[in-house]
């Protein structure tokens, strides 16, 4: 296919939001209400809150090939597929197909795991949340590793706050610096097992297990409903009961009047004005008619998630900036981040035989980092935290531990042997030769070119990585587990679906793209506050942290534009 | 789709009726028929056959409808034949077609089709105790695994045997640390 170079001449805005995701959304809700007139622009089709989720009340008979994805499917899902769990009958709408998405691996594998609709991959997270702390801000800096932080936790303090009270996150508070407490909804409950584990690991270890602080509703919030146990989260919530932009931003962006959104508009670059020394728009791709449009406005967010706001980035070259859009350092497409995980402990507990827990709980436990919290302790930088929960097991032992007929249906309706796991989740620290870049000998079916990537973890992340295992079956057999198996899996770059640091912050325009504020240092009305921006990685998830840093800048933007600085 | 049907004549020839042991055919004095209640798209008649007996052995009528009832056996065809990969489904259908030959000329008197539900369950639970027989012991036990999923996973076996706790029925708020009473049974997912 061939893109009709006849360029329309577009509207004008006053900002323009690309991207509707987890940051995209935050931006079109800032920016509308604040009373900008606001194009919000996405890149696949579009998905309305609860209409468009087709497969959030289908039952386990309802869902062909027991909800796996057929062989012949597999082949269409090649790299989507490599997380082993979010490519499903139920949810396969959900993500790009690779062979029309296709990229390239040069050295390593990188996992771009990626759903193009409206709302993007806000419908799919793990909707864990969890602030930096001052130790991941400072880390850089202490370390003398790669380039400090722009900003310090006070600087985000008062903006996690904000975000946090808008999209309702359930947590316990614990009181740890490390991980600090937020603005909580209640917490979910631990089961038996899980508080046995608590308590003793507090005791023993001196170390905090607490419930997983989640995106979810767990009573009535802003109007959207409290959470009803059902775990089928990934599907689409007909409650509304976990944080995605289709159930939240979006629907007040709409409600200001401001917003207009574009859903099937690839954006293929931003327009920089040489005579004005400025951005002044961007060049769309209809993905349906193949049209070239622009968009005009005095402020662009770029939202489009790290590795394609990186791409428009690199995409967009004029005389000021032949390398990409703000690129005079060089570092652009570099530093490329990720959480690596997939290595801890699993482990079997006696008793608690006539416990059992109701419903299912969309979340787990967290265990926070412990590693070089005050000063370097291990042969490694840096820490991890564990994602884990406790069990009964189903009826899948029956099979092993049952003969047939009424003695198979006995046992599989008995639950069996509680178990445990905790599974790490550590920092990647910022690597200059971890990078994505454009080969634009090989283009996509809308005329894009496609990103090439070549990552890899290095020794810091694998020592850490014994650790991961070796801490996880130390904490288990001490707190009375048995049958404990310590593992380390395969892990590659991308498949903790954390990507981040290509368009990383930085105090000097001459080792980073963005400045303190997340604006291009040399095109201010340029900001980016999606995944791209971040200068080092900490080991919590990250998407709070992207939503926190767009309501500020949006809140700098909008002031900066009143002030007539932009 | 070719190389489906490649691999159904190849196993017709390796494991079909024409290396069935002699013994096999002269002790057969009435003959079992061999239709199935389903349309079988993948598998040749023995196989059909095969899977549904003992797919009913497994998971027979209790108080609750039994394997057949549920559709069993159609489901796992489905199921394997899309999902596997060529080879899997190669080395499934050999696997059935081991067992089936290995439990079929258990008793040279009396093939496993003609002794009754009761015989064949000891049959099988025999089977299953016996750790010297480890690879038919895996294959059955492999085989019993994708019935009792396909049976769990079923509108009966998920919301009548088991607990359910699917999207169709409202939970409310999940509670972590309950007496087992309150539940009662496993949580279907």
């Amino acid at each position: 296919m061939s893109i009709n170079l006849e360029v329309t001449n577009g509207e004008s805005f006053d900002a323009i939001v690309v991207g509707t995701g987890m940051s995209g959304g935050w931006a079109a809700k800032e920016l509308t209400e604040k009373g900008l007139k606001t194009l919000v622009l996405e890149r696949g089709r579009d998905v309305k809150h609860v209409k468009d989720y087709p497969t959030m009340n289908k039952n386990s008979w309802e869902l062909p090939y027991r909800d796996q994805l057929t062989a012949k499917e597999r082949k269409d899902y090649y790299v989507q597929i490599r997380t082993g769990y979010t490519v499903k009958q139920s949810t396969k709408h959900w993500w790009v197909k690779d062979t029309e998405q296709p990229y390239n691996e040069k050295k390593g594998n990188f996992d771009w795991i990626r759903g193009y609709h409206v709302g993007g991959r806000s419908l799919l997270w793990g909707r864990q949340v969890y602030r930096w702390s001052k130790i991941d801000f400072e880390a850089n800096a202490k370390e003398g590793i790669s380039i400090d932080w722009p900003i310090r936790y006070k600087d985000i303090e008062k903006w996690y706050d904000y975000v946090e009270n808008f999209i309702g996150i359930s947590g316990m508070k614990e009181g740890l610096s490390q991980l600090p407490d937020g603005k909580f909804l209640p917490p979910m409950e631990m089961n038996c097992v899980e508080k046995d584990f608590r308590n003793n690991l507090l005791n023993k270890f001196g170390r905090t297990y607490t419930i997983g602080r989640v995106a979810h509703t767990t009573i009535p919030h802003k109007g959207r409903g409290a959470c009803q146990g059902r775990n089928l989260c990934i599907r689409g919530c007909p409650y509304g009961a976990y944080y995605s932009s289709n159930s939240s931003t979006l629907p007040a962006a709409e409600s200001t009047g401001n917003m207009k959104l574009r859903p099937n508009s690839i954006v293929h670059s931003i327009i920089y004005d040489d005579e004005k020394n400025k951005a002044v728009g961007v060049r769309v791709i209809d993905s349906e008619t193949l049209e070239m449009k622009e968009f005009f406005s005095k402020i662009i967010f770029l939202n489009a998630s790290t590795v394609n706001s990186t791409l428009i980035m690199l995409n967009s070259k004029s005389k000021r900036f032949p390398n990409g859009f703000g690129n005079d350092s060089g570092e652009l497409g570099h530093n490329l981040m990720d959480h690596h995980f997939k290595a801890g402990a699993r482990a079997k507990m006696d008793g608690y035989e006539d416990s059992y827990y109701y419903g299912n709980r969309p979340n787990s436990g967290y265990l926070a980092r412990f590693r070089n919290l005050k000063n370097k302790e291990m042969n490694y930088l840096r820490g991890f935290g564990y994602q884990g929960g406790a069990r009964r097991d189903g009826w899948f032992r029956a099979a092993e531990e049952g003969f047939t007929g009424q003695d198979l249906i006995d046992i599989a309706i008995k639950p069996g042997e509680w178990s445990m796991g905790l599974n790490a989740f550590g920092e990647i620290l910022p690597y200059h030769d971890n990078k994505m870049y454009l080969d634009n000998n090989s283009l996509d079916k809308w005329g894009m070119p496609t990103v090439v990537f070549e990552t890899e973890i290095k020794e810091n992340e694998k020592k850490m990585r014994e650790d991961m295992k070796n801490s996880a079956a130390e904490m288990l057999e001490a707190c009375g587990f048995k049958n404990v198996e310590p593992y380390d899996n395969f892990y590659s770059m991308g498949n903790g679906i954390h990507e981040m640091g290509t368009a990383r912050m930085g105090n000097n325009p001459k080792n980073s793209i963005l400045n303190k504020w997340n604006q291009v240092h040399s095109a201010k009305n340029v900001f980016v506050t999606d995944g791209s921006c971040m200068t080092s990685a900490s080991c919590v998830n990250p998407s709070i942290t992207y939503m926190a840093l767009t309501a500020r800048a949006a809140n700098y933007a909008v002031n900066e534009l009143n002030k007539r600085n932009l | 789709m070719k190389r489906r049907e490649a691999f159904k004549n190849l196993s017709l020839f390796v494991y079909g009726s024409l290396t069935l042991p002699a013994s096999s055919l002269l002790n057969s004095c009435s003959p079992v028929s061999k239709e199935v209640n389903w349309n079988p798209k993948y598998l040749n008649a023995e196989e059909a056959f095969f899977l549904t007996e003992i797919s009913n052995t497994i998971i027979p009528n209790t108080e609750f409808p039994g394997a057949i009832a549920v559709g069993v056996p159609s489901e796992i065809e489905n199921y394997i034949f899309n999902v596997f990969e060529d080879d899997k489904i190669q080395s499934f259908r050999g696997e059935l077609n081991q067992l089936d030959k290995y439990l079929n000329n258990l008793n040279s008197n009396k093939s496993f089709y003609e002794s009754t539900l009761r015989e064949k369950t000891k049959i099988l639970n025999d089977l299953q105790k016996n750790l010297d027989k480890k690879s038919y012991r895996e294959m059955y036990i492999n085989l019993k695994s994708t019935v009792a999923t396909s049976y769990f996973r079923s509108e009966v076996g998920a919301t009548q045997v088991l607990k359910y706790n699917g999207p169709s029925v409202v939970l409310g708020s999940y509670k972590g640390c309950v007496p087992l009473e309150d539940v009662g049974k496993t949580w279907a997912i």
